[in-house]
C-alpha cells in the first residue's frame, strides 16, 4: 500500500499535466474565445504544454 | 530608577529627591538577563496575571471562532456551484476564496492549542470540527497541522526539530521563493522535512497517523482537481481551490511563519519570536505581529495579543525585551 502510494505520488506531477493543466488551459482558451494553433483541437494544445511540463515536473521535482 | 524598579512591586517605589529610590536593592540591576532572581519572579507574576486574564477573556468568546468557521466554510464550499453557474465572477471567488483559506488557518490555530475546547469536555467537538473545516481550504488534515505546530512550540528555530524550519531565510524574497520550492513536489519539498521531524523526533501513533492522513487527503484532493477539470470545470476549481490554496500556503508559511521568527535564531523562550510589523500590514498579517505573546502564552487567542501586549509591554521591556516595533 505504502509503496503504492509513493509510485503514485511519483507520477502524480504528470498526471497532474495531463489530468488538470491540460484541460485547464482548453476551458481558458475557450472562456476567452481564443482558437488553438496549427488548425488543433483547444485540448490537443492543452495536452501539448501540460504532458511536457508534468513530465518535466516529475523528473526534475520542480514545476519551474 | 531602574526599569525593573519602575516596574517591580510597581506601587511601592517612591523616590525622594535626596536619599533615592526608597526600597532600590543595595546595586544597581541591568535589564534583561541581568536581573534579580526575584525581580525575574515578580515580572513573571505580574506576566501571567496579564496572561490569565486574557486566557479568561478569550473562553468567553472562544464561539466566535466555531461560527467564524463554519460560516468562512460554508461561503467557501458555495463557491463551487455559485462559479460553475455563473453567479459569482470567477475573480472574486478568487479573493474571497484566499481569504476565507488564509484566514482559516488562524482558526484552525486556535483549535491545534484547543483554545475552543480541551478534549474530555463538551467544547471539545466544537474545537476539532473548527479545526477540521478550517484546514479542508489548505488541503491538509487537522492532525498534521496539530502535531506539527505543538512540536513547533517545543523546539522554535531548531534547524533539527522545528518543522517550520525550513521557511528560515534572510529576506522577504529568499522567503517568497522558499515557500514555493517548499512546496515542490521533489528534494525540496519541507514535507520530507517534515516527515523526518514526525518519525524520529515526536515518533508518537498520532504523528504516524497524521502523516498517512495527510497522504490520503492530499491523494484525495488531487483526484477532485483533475475529476472537476475533466468535467469541464477546471477554471471553476482553480480559481475555487487550487490558486487560492497556493496563495494561502504561500502566505501562511511567509507571514505567519517566516517574517514571525526571523532570522530563526533565538531558541530562549523571549527571543524565539518577536514584536514586529508584518510587510502586510496588521489585517493581512491576522494580528500576528504579536507574536511573542501567544509563544509565552499560546492560551490567548491571537486576535487577544495585541491586547494583551500593550497590557504586558512593560514587564516585557523590563526583561530587556526589544517592544520598538509596536
Amino acid at each position: 500500500m505504502e509503496l503504492a502510494l509513493k509510485k503514485l505520488f511519483y507520477v502524480m506531477p504528470f498526471l497532474f499535466g495531463i489530468g488538470f493543466i491540460a484541460p485547464l488551459i482548453a476551458q481558458t482558451m475557450a472562456y476567452w474565445d481564443i482558437a488553438a494553433p496549427l488548425g488543433m483541437s483547444r485540448i490537443a494544445f492543452g495536452l501539448m504544454i501540460g504532458a511536457p511540463w508534468g513530465l518535466y515536473a516529475m523528473l526534475r521535482g520542480r514545476w519551474i | 530608577m531602574t526599569e525593573q524598579l519602575r516596574l517591580g512591586p510597581v506601587a511601592a517605589v517612591e523616590t525622594t529627591p535626596d536619599i533615592g529610590v526608597r526600597g532600590a536593592p543595595a546595586f544597581p540591576l541591568g535589564r534583561g538577563s541581568g536581573l534579580d532572581r526575584h525581580v525575574l519572579l515578580d515580572l513573571q507574576r505580574q506576566e501571567r496575571a496579564i496572561a490569565r486574564k486574557y486566557y479568561e477573556i478569550g473562553q468567553m468568546i472562544r464561539w466566535k471562532y466555531v461560527v467564524a468557521t463554519l460560516a468562512g466554510f460554508g461561503v467557501w464550499a458555495s463557491l463551487f456551484p455559485l462559479t460553475m453557474l455563473d453567479v459569482v465572477p470567477l475573480w472574486a471567488a478568487l479573493v474571497v476564496s484566499y481569504l476565507i483559506t488564509t484566514a482559516g488557518y488562524i482558526t484552525a490555530h486556535e483549535a491545534m492549542h484547543s483554545t475552543i475546547g480541551r478534549k474530555g469536555t463538551k467544547a471539545w467537538f466544537w474545537n476539532e470540527l473548527t479545526g477540521q473545516l478550517s484546514m479542508i481550504p489548505l488541503m491538509f488534515p487537522f492532525s498534521i497541522a496539530r502535531v506539527t505546530h505543538l512540536q513547533h512550540h517545543r523546539f522554535p528555530n531548531d534547524p533539527v526539530r522545528d518543522p517550520d524550519y525550513p521557511d528560515s531565510a534572510p529576506n522577504l524574497r529568499a522567503a517568497l521563493w522558499k515557500a514555493w520550492l517548499n512546496r515542490q513536489p521533489g528534494k525540496t519539498a519541507q514535507a520530507h522535512h517534515i516527515k523526518r521531524v514526525l518519525l524520529e523526533e515526536v515518533a508518537t501513533p498520532e504523528a504516524k497517523a497524521a502523516l498517512k492522513q495527510t497522504a490520503l487527503i492530499q491523494l484525495a484532493g488531487t483526484l477532485f482537481f483533475i475529476g472537476m477539470a475533466l468535467a469541464g470545470y477546471a477554471m471553476e476549481v482553480a480559481m475555487v481551490w487550487w490558486l487560492p490554496r497556493w496563495l494561502g500556503l504561500i502566505h501562511t508559511h511567509v507571514f505567519f511563519s517566516w517574517e514571525t521568527h526571523y532570522p530563526h535564531e533565538g531558541r530562549g523562550r523571549y527571543d524565539n519570536t518577536r514584536i514586529f510589523r508584518s510587510s502586510v500590514g496588521s489585517f493581512l498579517s491576522m494580528w500576528i505581529e504579536f507574536h511573542l505573546i501567544h509563544h509565552l502564552y499560546p492560551n490567548i487567542p491571537m486576535h487577544l495579543t495585541k491586547q494583551a501586549y500593550f497590557e504586558m509591554k512593560p514587564v516585557l521591556e523590563a526583561r530587556g525585551v526589544d517592544c520598538s516595533a509596536h
